[in-house]
């Protein structure tokens, strides 16, 4: 009975780790390529004044 | 000058309806090319139209585009958009009348300068070849070298017979790509005359980063920077006089024609150079030795089931490394390259590697038979274990090739080929292990119908999947 | 340099710096599903007679598996429709949800052993079924493995593509293998007929199968939005690279 909630204690917790963490993961990455895009268009945009077309 | 060139192919005297009244459309049109490439934007809206017997050097430096436009021109890189016509036709090249001579020439180190041409002739559907192959060795000056095999050439005899080879179909466009770079300086000096003799009449565009080159070829000189003709030119460029009538199309060959000149060629360059089979065979006989090892301990108890696995794991191991090198050596060479603007379906380049990997499959596969009968002191050479050997190189050989064309651009595809092939390779290793355990009587009142039907349905899902999709695979 | 500038629409990316309705939305759902299936799975759902209580792995195994099949199926349509259409986008789903897929798979695979290791006593058996995932999960990390070997991005998705197409028939194969070989592993509980599984834990898995198709479709968009600012951030450094050479 112990080894059996054990297992099972385990086996969530593989599963939500997996889960959160890739999810956490990804996030953080995407903050991270995030915060270098708008660095990027910070640069570009002073030598590029007027350029801000609408997007369509 | 040269007996022979004056006269059309056979294939081009198909009838097509001639460009009505208003004069002819371009020998090849150019039209906004844009291409990307390596995550970069190579060509920016590229414009640039020949009229038939015009001469176009594209100059620029290093990095400039040249090549990726020469390349799209001849449909080998996937423009994002603009299209290339040529005489007025449908966009793509699919089946165009021109040549195309890159940096590497499209020539097999191991089949003579003659065998060479003899194949491009028969890859193009040409009759009349032998008498046309004979006036390009003389007009190239590879006569006397004519059954020498290219491997011992000079770089700038290796492009001329590139050359004679991209114009042995006497196409209507010619693409040189950097001529000067790899011509010697006689080459290149006799290059207009070899153009004249060679293809009479046809539009030529090169590509040089040398000016004087360019005038000296009596070229018409177009500046390219940075993706960008420089001052495009006039819409309709001035019409050469000794403009050719309208070639039509070149038909296409058939897939099972095609497949045959191309399984000819490899058959012979293997049985020159010796590159796959007999490494293959070394290498499984050495896998065969190795799991033999491992299993020292069951060895004798065990022998029969040993021996069926002994043999399925080297001769699957055998075929991975089979295709390793199937697409690369053409690849690698630039050969590839000649194979894909040939008027040829591309699915017949498929078909034929994987025919030949096939073939050295089934090779090393009975050779194995025979030795791991002999080793284990198992009666292994029987019709199904043969049978199934033959039913599984076929198999193995489908989902190899596949592979091996994905992996041909990555890095470390050595190491990429086994983990793509082997996933799919274990319903073929499982049925061939399966039949063969029952031959040997481990499991002797196992079935025998449905192993081979789960080989046959390994091998033909793989050969369709190939079909469909290496054509997708080919081109960048 | 301006009109070069001037054709290249300025992308919008989701989620972007505005946290939109949207996202909200999905990702209260995300908790509220996962909440839900949390507590019916520990709660709700009965104890079994034989297994006690380590079947309830039985609430993320099964839907991890259903998650990585879908998944699976959809890098072969983003694939199939990146070859057809050529939109990048297509290419980015199939990536997306390989990715994603083989996340599922390889949870799949560990819940799948510490159950079996409850129930059979040992942590891996040479069953179809278990055998097929393995292989499965392979054929995907060698998708990616493709996709990480690949240098230029126009080949590497053209070469990606077409190896989803290809590795999508493993799917099938894991899906059938307890149907074509005799196996160890449970039979499929809902789709054979007079299947014996009482109503609640019917009714907990297809939640929990629920609220992993919504985690699917978050990890899905993130993956999607990390991919798009990605190529962006490349789209720009291509044009300051131009700029740098237009001064020169």
């Amino acid at each position: 009975m112990t080894t059996d909630m054990l297992y099972l204690f385990f086996g969530f917790g593989v599963v939500w780790l997996g889960v959160f963490g890739y999810l956490l993961y990804v996030t953080g990455r995407v903050r991270g390529v995030r915060d270098e895009l708008h660095d990027l268009r910070g640069q570009l945009e002073p030598s590029e004044a007027g350029r801000d077309t609408p997007s369509s | 000058m040269t007996p022979g060139a004056a006269q059309r192919p056979a294939a081009d005297s198909q009838d097509t309806p001639p460009a009505p009244g208003t004069g002819t459309p371009p020998a090849i049109d150019i039209t906004g090319l844009r291409v990307r490439l390596g995550g970069r934007e190579v060509l920016r809206g590229v414009s640039l139209a020949l009229a038939p017997g015009a001469r176009v050097a594209v100059v620029g430096p290093n990095g400039a585009g040249k090549t990726t436009l020469l390349r799209a021109a001849a449909g080998l890189v996937r423009p994002r958009a603009g299209a290339v016509r040529f005489h007025g036709g449908a966009a793509g090249a699919a089946a165009a009348s021109f040549g195309f001579l890159g940096h590497r020439p499209h020539v097999y180190p191991y089949l003579t300068a003659r065998e060479n041409l003899a194949f491009a002739a028969r890859l193009y559907g040409l009759a009349d070849a032998q008498q046309r192959i004979d006036a390009s060795l003389h007009t190239v000056g590879l006569a006397a070298d004519a059954e020498r095999l290219p491997r011992e050439y000079s770089r700038g005899m290796l492009q001329r017979l590139g050359l004679a080879a991209a114009l042995l179909p006497e196409p209507a466009v010619v693409l040189l790509d950097e001529p000067d770079a790899s011509l010697d300086r006689a080459g290149l000096r006799g290059l207009p005359a070899m153009l004249d003799a060679l293809a009479p009449g046809a539009a030529v565009l090169f590509s040089t980063h040398d000016e004087h080159v360019a005038r000296s070829l009596n070229a018409r000189v177009v500046h390219m920077r940075r993706g960008r003709l420089d001052a495009p030119p006039a819409a309709a460029p001035a019409v050469e006089p000794a403009a050719a009538a309208n070639p039509p199309a070149r038909p296409r060959r058939g897939f099972a024609a095609a497949a045959a000149v191309l399984i000819a060629k490899d058959l012979r360059v293997e049985w020159r150079a010796r590159e796959q089979a007999p490494t293959m065979l070394v290498f499984a006989l050495l896998a065969a030795l190795v799991f033999d090892m491992a299993f020292i301990a069951v060895l004798h108890t065990e022998a029969a089931a040993v021996a069926a696995g002994v043999l399925w794991a080297s001769l699957v191991l055998a075929a991975t490394l089979g295709g390793v090198r199937l697409f690369a050596s053409e690849h690698d060479r630039g050969t590839l390259d000649g194979l894909l603007v040939a008027p040829i379906d591309p699915s017949s380049i498929y078909a034929a590697k994987l025919a030949v990997l096939t073939l050295e499959t089934a090779f090393v596969g009975l050779v194995q038979l025979g030795f791991v009968s002999l080793l284990l002191n198992v009666p292994l050479l029987q019709g199904v274990t043969v049978g199934a050997v033959l039913l599984a190189s076929a198999g193995m050989s489908a989902v190899v090739a596949l592979q091996s064309a994905l992996v041909v651009n990555a890095r470390a595809r050595e190491v990429l080929l086994p983990l793509l092939a082997l996933p799919l390779s274990f319903p073929i290793l499982l049925a061939g292990v399966g039949l063969t355990l029952g031959a040997l009587q481990v499991t002797p009142d196992a079935a025998q119908g449905p192993w081979f039907g789960l080989l046959a349905a390994a091998g033909g899902v793989s050969l369709s999947l190939g079909v469909v999709l290496y054509p997708f695979a080919a081109r960048t | 340099m301006r009109e070069a500038l001037a054709h290249i629409p300025h992308r919008e990316l989701p989620s972007g710096r505005r946290f939109g309705l949207g996202s909200a939305a999905m990702y209260a759902l995300l908790l509220l599903s996962m909440g839900l299936a949390i507590f019916m799975t520990f709660v709700y759902a009965p104890a079994e007679r034989v297994q006690a209580e380590v079947y309830r792995l039985l609430f993320v195994h099964v839907p991890s598996a259903w998650l990585a099949f879908l998944a699976f199926g959809v890098v072969a349509l983003g694939s199939v429709m990146y070859l057809a259409r050529g939109r990048q986008r297509w290419d980015r789903l199939a990536h997306a949800s390989a990715e994603i897929g083989v996340m599922f798979t390889t949870l799949t695979l560990v819940t799948g052993a510490i159950w079996g290791r409850n129930v059979w006593g040992v942590w891996w058996q040479w069953d179809p079924r278990l055998t097929t995932t393995l292989i499965m999960w392979f054929m995907y990390t060698g998708y990616l493995s493709l996709r990480a070997y690949v240098d230029d991005p126009s080949i590497r998705r053209r070469a990606a593509s077409v190896l989803g197409i290809a590795a999508v028939v493993t799917v099938p194969i894991v899906w059938f293998s307890v149907e074509w070989w005799r196996s160890l592993h449970p039979r499929p509980s809902i789709t054979s007929p007079g299947g014996g599984m009482p109503g609640e834990m019917l009714v907990t898995l297809l939640l929990s199968v629920g609220a992993f198709t919504v985690f699917y479709l978050v990890l899905l968009r993130q993956r999607m939005t990390l991919e798009l600012a990605a190529s962006e951030v490349s789209r720009l450094r291509e044009i300051m690279q131009d700029q740098r050479e237009d001064d020169r």
